[in-house]
């Protein structure tokens, strides 16, 4: 009775000897494997917002240049309008004030699309 | 949720130089070249199907080359028509790097200003799958539009393939009013070639060389430094004197350019030609030629004088024009093309 309690004695210590530090290496591994699962997912998260945010302001910088651009060339336009009252198409014979210079040029356009030539 | 972005886009297609320039505020130019591998080792080398403009000159002896534009305008055939499709799609992809697929490109494209109906309908349709909407307008008209020059002024636009002069008196110019020269560039890289040819037959030349030259020493004016070029002779280099070739030769062109002025002048209202002799505006790759001004308006002398100038933003004066007109073009117009 008494060498039986022994060796299951000894037996369970030593078991508990090798088995406890694997098992502390294994949850410490599970835990570090899901802490970084986590921030890997959160860093993927952040990086697709960041990009859907990158998109957006690109777009808005290309709007923006867009209209940058047009109010420039606003000042233009006013001799533009001017010159387009004066203008006349040989082809649709239309009076100057009717077309102006915008619709000469697509009617040309039309007409070059349209042409079998 | 995707939004679609309308982009505008001035090209000046151009039978050396092609030339770009966006509303998101970039600009190009490159080659109007393609060149494709010649077999399968400078396939393997460049690990490329094709190679486009300065890319293309400096690996052309591994490449078959392609310039697809002739006096201004695309050659009429396949390789030509999908050689320009490349360079213009390679130019709107390298500077509209954020194009998504939803966005839309509208493009106003200068051509000769007599190009055919033909000619400009290849333009179309080469470019039907990567620009939206598409106007073509006549190149010099384009220049004029991007200074603002409608009023009584001469527009002498000088590129590679050809020199299209345009009248401008207020009105949308026609037919008349417009000159396309094949006397250009390229005209005076031959003529340059020959007289060189003639003087030293064996001296060893190639395009680049001659363009090269006539970048560096071309001139029309009267007194200039002289033009000693190094060349070589069956491989042995020498300096050879080229001044008195070279002035001849680019005084061909200025020649020819002078005579359309003077034409240009010479059937214009009587009450308004002194205002056009004085306003000559000279556009385009060929106004870097020394003195070429001073020619134009030496070739005026007999008609009363006159005053040329050179335009600053010689390589996208076109392509700024074209920009200006497309984004100020309204968006219910373009829904008609």
């Amino acid at each position: 009775m008494l060498e039986n309690s022994v060796v299951q004695i000894s037996t369970g210590k030593l078991l508990g000897v090798s088995l406890l530090p694997s098992s502390i290496l294994l949850v410490s591994g599970i835990i570090i494997w899901r802490v970084w699962r986590n921030k890997q997912l959160c860093v993927q998260t952040e990086t697709d917002l960041l990009h859907d945010e990158l998109r957006q302001m690109k777009k808005q910088m290309a709007d923006l240049q867009t209209a940058n651009s047009k109010t420039e060339s606003a000042e233009s336009m006013q001799t533009v309008n001017t010159f387009a009252a004066q203008q006349t198409s040989p082809e649709s014979g239309k009076s100057p004030g009717e077309m102006g210079l915008f619709e000469y040029l697509i009617e040309d356009n039309i007409q070059l699309r349209q042409s079998t030539s | 949720m995707t939004t679609s972005t309308i982009y505008h886009i001035g090209i000046d297609l151009g039978t050396s130089q092609s030339s770009i320039v966006t509303s998101t505020g970039k600009r190009l130019s490159t080659k109007t070249c393609v060149g494709y591998p010649k077999d399968v080792i400078s396939q393997k080398r460049l690990n490329k199907n094709h190679l486009l403009g300065e890319e293309a000159l400096k690996n052309r002896l591994s490449l078959d080359l392609v310039w697809p534009l002739a006096e201004g305008v695309i050659r009429d055939d396949e390789v030509s028509k999908e050689a320009t499709r490349l360079v213009l799609k390679d130019l709107i992809q390298n500077t509209l790097p954020e194009l998504e697929k939803d966005d839309k490109v509208y493009a106003t494209i200068g051509v000769p200003a007599l190009a055919s109906v033909q000619d400009k309908k290849t333009i179309i349709n080469i470019t039907k799958d990567f620009i939206d909407k598409i106007l073509i307008v006549s190149e010099p008209f384009a220049v004029a539009y991007g200074i603002d020059r409608f009023d009584e002024c001469l527009i002498v636009d000088i590129g590679a393939g050809t020199t299209d002069l345009c009248r401008m008196s207020g009105s949308i110019p026609g037919e008349d009013d417009q000159r396309s020269l094949t006397e250009a560039g390229n005209f005076l890289d031959q003529a340059i070639t020959d007289a060189i040819h003639e003087q030293y037959p064996e001296v060893q030349l190639t395009p680049q060389i001659i363009r090269g030259i006539k970048e560096k020493h071309g001139y029309v004016s009267d007194n200039n430094d002289p033009a000693i070029v190094s060349l070589t002779k069956k491989g042995q280099p020498g300096s050879y004197d080229i001044t008195e070739i070279l002035h001849k030769s680019c005084l061909k062109l200025s020649d020819a350019i002078g005579q359309a002025v003077q034409s240009l002048v010479a059937d214009f209202d009587p009450d308004f030609q002194e205002i056009l002799r004085h306003n000559i505006i000279v556009a385009g790759g060929g106004s870097r030629l020394m003195g070429i001004d001073k020619a134009i308006e030496k070739s005026l002398d007999s008609y009363g004088g006159g005053k040329a100038s050179c335009i600053q933003d010689v390589e996208f004066c076109g392509a700024n024009g074209c920009l200006k007109m497309c984004q100020e073009m309204p968006e219910n117009y373009w829904d008609k093309i």
